[in-house]
């Protein structure tokens, strides 16, 4: 599930540029940062949900759903959901490409 | 919790008119030990295998901007799940233990993070997967949406 990852390095850039950093703070600086929780990392990053335009939302409530802890689940993930989820993060109207135009 | 509930109700029977037939629902508790804590509710349905839920999630969209289902639920407070995930599983032996349930105290479901006491659950019938009908469904209910905002 390496789409979940895309979008949460994605935001930490966003995180880095909204706030100047030119390195990724210590964990012990900043232990807040430490997460892999999407939601927080949007709103660390200062991005609103509601912001996303309209053609983004459905895609960004996909990526929403990626959990780190799924590489660590022995449930194998159907075609057809693996499938949706790289279309939410990669797709011409994907997560990442928004984030990166922000 | 009586009003969201209420509302959670009038979310599914406005899915069901449109031909969404989840297999199980339930509000719950979501992130509750960060700034991000909120309700959420959860849908499990088969339809994540079979058709994903991108194209679900993108019709839930269009439905709420239709003003098919609530104003109170924005999509972004609804997670689908598949009939596969631990939350599915969790759920339905919650459920099975509803009757006797001597604790009505809302309690974490297995390692999703996700909480919810029994009362907050909404809809459970585990429903057999059957890619043939799923593929049916989801097109009916597509073509439903799509003519909310016809």
């Amino acid at each position: 599930m390496a789409a979940g990852y895309a979008v949460e390095f994605a935001l930490k850039a966003c995180v880095m540029r909204r706030e100047g950093l030119g390195a990724w703070p210590a964990k012990k600086t900043r232990p807040e940062l430490y997460t892999h929780n999407l939601r927080e990392l949007f709103r660390l990053a200062g991005i609103e949900l509601g912001s996303a335009p309209e053609e983004v939302r459905a895609p960004l409530r996909t990526v929403l759903d990626w959990d780190r802890a799924l590489e660590y689940n022995l449930t194998v993930i159907s075609p057809a959901q693996a499938r949706t989820m790289v279309a939410a993060a990669f797709g011409e109207s994907g997560v990442v490409a928004w984030l990166i135009g922000l | 919790m009586e009003r969201r509930l209420a509302v959670g109700r009038d979310y599914l029977a406005a899915l069901m008119r449109l031909g969404f037939q989840p297999d199980a629902a339930a509000w719950a508790l979501v992130d509750s030990e960060t700034e991000s804590r909120r309700f959420e509710l959860a849908i499990i349905t088969h339809w994540v295998d079979t058709i994903g839920s991108l194209p679900i999630y993108e019709l839930l969209f269009e439905a709420y901007r239709s003003g098919a289902t609530p104003r109170e639920i924005d999509p972004f407070n609804v997670s689908l799940f598949s009939p596969k995930a631990q939350l599915a599983d969790d759920l339905a032996e919650y459920a099975a233990q509803l009757d006797k349930a001597h604790d009505p105290a809302p309690r974490p479901m297995g390692a999703s993070g996700y909480v919810i006491a029994p009362s907050w659950i909404l809809i459970h019938r585990p429903a057999p997967n059957r890619r043939h009908d799923d593929l049916h469904q989801f097109a009916a209910f597509k073509t439903n949406v799509a003519q909310l905002a016809a």
